[in-house]
């Protein structure tokens, strides 16, 4: 019984909820040879997750919203490099599938088609 | 035939008030001008006291506090490390906590380790790595106040600081912000603070704590 509330309290952690509402993540974006790499900060506000990634530096890279109710991504800002069409209705998918796995406890995905793989790590504060 | 002289009097009238308008608005530009020539003279002195000071920097090594201000969020997230600098084109900035990050410029090259992966750059095929360099080699020597080309600079002067905001020039720089602010201690005409504002509304604060100036550094802290 004891296992399992830790176990429990484990999985919470992964994703920010009524008594956790704030969960950061250190994230890498392997892309081909190259990677992004940084912080992804998660905050819940009633029922929508806002996010915001920024790099070691403190540089912003992206701020979304993710709504729990509709499953649905938005991109609120994106750093200039990210700033075309097709990045960000990539990124919008890809986002919500990381809001799916961040919820189970996983620690990546593989969007083998676009050749991209997103790694993310609870960062302990 | 009365309206009409009425409406030209009205007219002349109309005039001189616009004339003696722009007379007080002509005076007082002109009454101004001894003060702006005496802003940009205090502004040049500031620069050189500050400029004086850095070129006595062979060796700088302090922790540093960073600060992130998620408007968005609005919330922040906090993180530190330690740098290390030698003259004139080594530095280190190690993220000790929450995450383990190092950057080191020595020279051309920028060297990346985060975990087990280290990267190395080279700043001269790197324009945006090239833009991070500079502005942070600059910003904790205090160079920037002299990158007239790259920055304008205006600063402001309280009982123990002098602030200096720089706005981008340069197209690349534009891009990633909108202003710097740099607080200098005028006990010492040192860097106490760096805060970079971002055109989404976010900002980070960089304060630089424990200083020691011209102390002993190893080169093998500014390699791989």
């Amino acid at each position: 019984m004891f296992m399992n509330s830790w176990m429990i309290n484990a999985q919470e952690l992964t994703f920010p909820n009524d008594s956790i509402n704030r969960v950061c993540y250190t994230m890498q974006i392997d892309i081909n040879k190259a990677y992004v790499s940084g912080v992804l900060i998660l905050v819940k506000d009633g029922n929508i997750i806002k996010s915001s990634m920024i790099n070691e530096f403190g540089l912003s890279m992206m701020d979304f919203i993710y709504n729990l109710q509709k499953d649905k991504v938005e991109l609120k800002y994106v750093t200039k490099a990210l700033n075309k069409w097709y990045i960000k209705r990539l990124l919008k998918k890809d986002l919500k599938e990381i809001m799916h796995i961040m919820q189970t406890g996983g620690t990546e995905y593989d969007n083998s088609k676009r050749k991209l793989k997103y790694y993310f790590n609870l960062l302990v504060q | 035939m009365d309206w009409r002289i009425f409406n030209h009097h009205r007219m002349l009238y109309n005039c001189k008030i616009k004339n003696m308008f722009m007379k007080k608005i002509l005076i007082s530009l002109i009454l101004l001008i001894p003060f702006a020539i005496n802003a940009q003279n205090a502004q040049s002195e500031i620069i050189a006291k500050i400029n004086a000071t850095v070129s006595k920097i062979s060796t700088m090594k302090c922790d540093f506090v960073q600060t992130k201000h998620l408007k968005m969020l609005n919330n922040k997230m906090t993180s530190n490390g330690v740098m290390l600098y030698k003259q004139s084109d080594k530095l280190r900035w190690e993220y000790k906590s929450p995450y383990s990050y190092t950057f080191v410029l020595n020279g051309s090259k920028v060297y990346l380790t985060k975990g087990d992966r280290k990267d190395v750059i080279d700043i001269k095929q790197n324009k945006i790595f090239k833009e991070i360099a500079q502005i942070m080699m600059n910003s904790v020597t205090g160079r920037c106040l002299t990158d007239t080309g790259v920055f304008n600079v205006q600063i402001k002067e309280t009982s123990t600081h002098w602030i200096a905001t720089l706005y981008p020039q340069k197209k690349t720089m534009k891009q990633m912000f909108t202003k710097i602010i740099i607080n200098f201690k005028k006990q010492n005409a040192l860097i106490n603070s760096v805060e970079m504002h971002e055109k989404n509304g976010d900002f980070t604060i960089i304060e630089l704590q424990n200083v020691e100036l011209n102390k002993s550094i190893n080169d093998n802290a500014f390699v791989n």
